[in-house]
């Protein structure tokens, strides 16, 4: 192991963000006691910088807290508001027809128990959050189960604003492909790309169609073929539901009294900032964990576990809720600006490439998920050939997260991409990927 | 304790949130510092530490303000990080328990560590802009590595290199700081 190895090997273990396989090989590695005294001196090193780091910036920390504690003091005020307007909402809701997602306050706790949670732990301060998720939500349920015009139900604000949880773009809509449709209270609104998404937005994806957003805070989120997602912000957080189908994408790190909620049917995924994989059918709710770590809990008993980095976890009813790890595969693949070491966009099968708009000098990383040791590149039967050992994992390769350039010749092209469970391609393959994608410039090539 | 500290604290009592913050400001390096002992990540010590300040402040009423501040908040730290590593072993793998044993085993010497410290301030000066941006969003705000790839739009293989390479050479610097500091004085006792 090297020392650049072990070092990114140690600021993993400091962040959680290690995955079982890079623990037993840190392990291993620490038997050697040159290993272990570098590590050592490393972790001392990290130790001195925090001394350091706490003395020179006590301000950050100062009024962080200070945030806190007036939030907290405010959220005592507003606790006996909330369960006031609780009682509102469940008169309101009940006479709204049942639809699936229950309707009434007992209801509401259920499809939150992130909040509910947070509420009993921390007392007053999260009140206040809660109160406000749970009025915003009461809103567009009505306005969505019932699909009736959304009505003004209560003031949430405390000064008299009425509550209108669709008033505001909370996100924007960066790319839809096929048939995809937009609710928006009882209308029916035309997709189009940059337009701005408002909370209760209803998105639906027919077959061969996908669409995808982007918040404010860099969260991008995407949902696939035969997909209905409802999208809500709240003061306690973004809220995405997903009734059926599935949704992939990177969460944004997130306040920690505002985290970010993707719910099923019969699931909760609470999200501080990571890079997942949700999605939910008759069967049950999967989700898949690529970055970070997400708490992951099952409605009908509420059984919940906390899903690492490289692990999956399936809720249904009569499953164990048990936590696995991902098998190698490939997630995605993105081009790659080689000068800039910047991200272009993902690459799919049958893309077109034009080497006018994303310049010359590329590269294409896959982005994989489980426990993967290398990765083998293959394009057009080995005319270019490469294994990557350690991420980044690219097609021409990187010297320490610089990508090497590939400068792709105009054309067709098939890459095949395979993940493998040991360094040197080698151990078990997960499964390959193929693409195949045409290069242009400026104007398309006869084919 | 002070007149000035017992006055801010008086007014903490009160639910004064800026005296308090004027308080934390006084305490809160010692305590990171502390924490950071027993707890690698820095998020997490960060947060430890700002649930000891919740905590302190919640438990305001019960507190003399004739004795002294420092040992009854370093008693609700030490009382926070023993409960911060409890609870992560019953979360994390085995594995994870054995490499916190072993990564936490030896505990830097205070004194040694001041003196590193005090090299470690002046090498820190000489940082260029850029890198000292790096240490602070890391260990001054807690960040993962994770999240300030998000931020400066770098990818995490990248940030970490970097920030080893920087702690690479800060660990250099300090070294060459503390032996020449050692050859002034073994100078300054001979002339």
């Amino acid at each position: 192991m090297t020392r650049d190895e072990l070092h990114m090997l140690l600021d993993r273990y400091a962040d959680g963000t290690l995955d079982d396989v890079d623990t037993e090989r840190l392990l291993n590695a620490l038997s050697d006691k040159r290993i272990l005294v570098e590590a050592r001196r490393e972790l001392e090193t990290m130790r001195l910088l925090h001394r350091h780091e706490a003395e020179a910036d006590g301000e950050v920390f100062r009024r962080s807290l200070v945030e806190r504690l007036r939030a907290e003091n405010d959220g005592d005020r507003f606790v006996e508001q909330w369960r006031r307007e609780d009682d509102e909402l469940d008169a309101l809701a009940s006479q709204t027809s049942p639809g699936p997602r229950a309707t009434g306050g007992r209801a509401r706790q259920q499809r939150h128990p992130a909040l509910r949670r947070r509420r009993s732990s921390v007392g007053g301060w999260i009140g206040l959050a809660a109160a406000v998720t749970i009025v915003a939500i009461g809103a567009w349920l009505i306005a969505h189960v019932n699909t009736a015009p959304s009505p003004t139900i209560v003031d949430n604000s405390g000064d008299g604003t009425p509550a209108d949880p669709s008033a505001a773009s909370i996100a924007t809509l960066t790319q839809f492909d096929g048939d995809v449709t937009i609710h928006r209270g009882d209308r029916e609104v035309t997709p189009d790309t940059g337009m701005s998404l408002h909370s209760g937005d209803r998105l639906t994806c027919g077959s061969d169609a996908r669409a995808a957003w982007r918040y404010a805070d860099g969260t991008s989120l995407g949902a696939e073929s035969g997909s209905v997602v409802v999208l809500s912000d709240t003061a306690a957080g973004k809220r995405v539901w997903l009734e059926r189908g599935r949704i992939t994408g990177d969460v944004a790190k997130q306040p920690a009294d505002a985290p970010f909620a993707m719910e099923t049917p019969g699931a909760v995924a609470t999200v501080l900032g990571t890079r997942l994989t949700l999605a939910t059918s008759t069967e049950g709710s999967r989700l898949e964990v690529t970055e970070g770590r997400v708490r992951f809990e099952r409605r009908s008993d509420r059984a919940s576990v906390e899903v690492a980095a490289g692990h999956y976890a399936v809720a249904s009813t009569g499953v164990t809720l048990d936590v696995l790890p991902i098998p190698p595969r490939v997630d995605r693949l993105v081009l790659v600006d080689a000068t800039a070491n910047r991200d272009i966009r993902p690459v799919r099968d049958n893309d077109v490439i034009d080497l006018s708009r994303v310049g010359r000098s590329l590269n294409i990383r896959a982005e994989v998920v489980g426990g993967v040791g290398s990765v083998r590149f293959k394009l057009d039967d080995n005319a270019l050939r490469q294994v990557e050992n350690v991420p980044i994992y690219s097609l021409a390769g990187d010297i320490d997260g610089d990508y090497k350039a590939w400068r792709p010749s105009v054309g067709a092209h098939t890459l095949t991409i395979t993940p493998y469970a040991d360094p040197q391609a080698k151990g078990s393959a997960g499964e390959a990927m193929t693409i195949r994608f045409r290069v242009i410039d400026g104007v398309d090539a006869p084919r | 304790m002070s007149d000035s500290e017992r006055a801010l604290l008086e007014r903490a009592r009160r639910g004064d949130h800026e005296a308090f913050g004027e308080v934390v400001l006084r305490y809160q390096a010692s305590l990171r510092g502390y924490a950071a002992r027993f707890i690698v990540s820095p998020e997490d010590v960060f947060d430890v530490v700002q649930d000891v300040f919740v905590d302190a402040f919640a438990a305001l009423d019960r507190f003399e303000v004739d004795r002294p501040f420092g040992p009854w908040i370093r008693t609700i730290c030490r009382n926070r990080v023993y409960r911060f590593l409890r609870d992560r072993k019953s979360r994390v793998s085995s594995v994870v328990v054995q490499l916190d044993a072993i990564m936490l085993d030896a505990k830097p010497q205070s004194d040694e560590s001041d003196e590193h410290l005090s090299a470690l301030r002046r090498c820190m000066d000489d940082l260029p802009t850029r890198n000292r941006s790096l240490v602070r969003l890391r260990y001054a705000r807690g960040m993962s590595i994770d999240e300030i790839a998000l931020q400066v739009e770098r990818t995490p293989a990248s940030v970490a290199m970097a920030l080893s390479r920087l702690r690479g050479s800060l660990r250099s610097c300090i070294e060459q700081r503390l032996l020449r500091d050692r050859d002034a004085r073994i100078e300054g006792g001979l002339t």
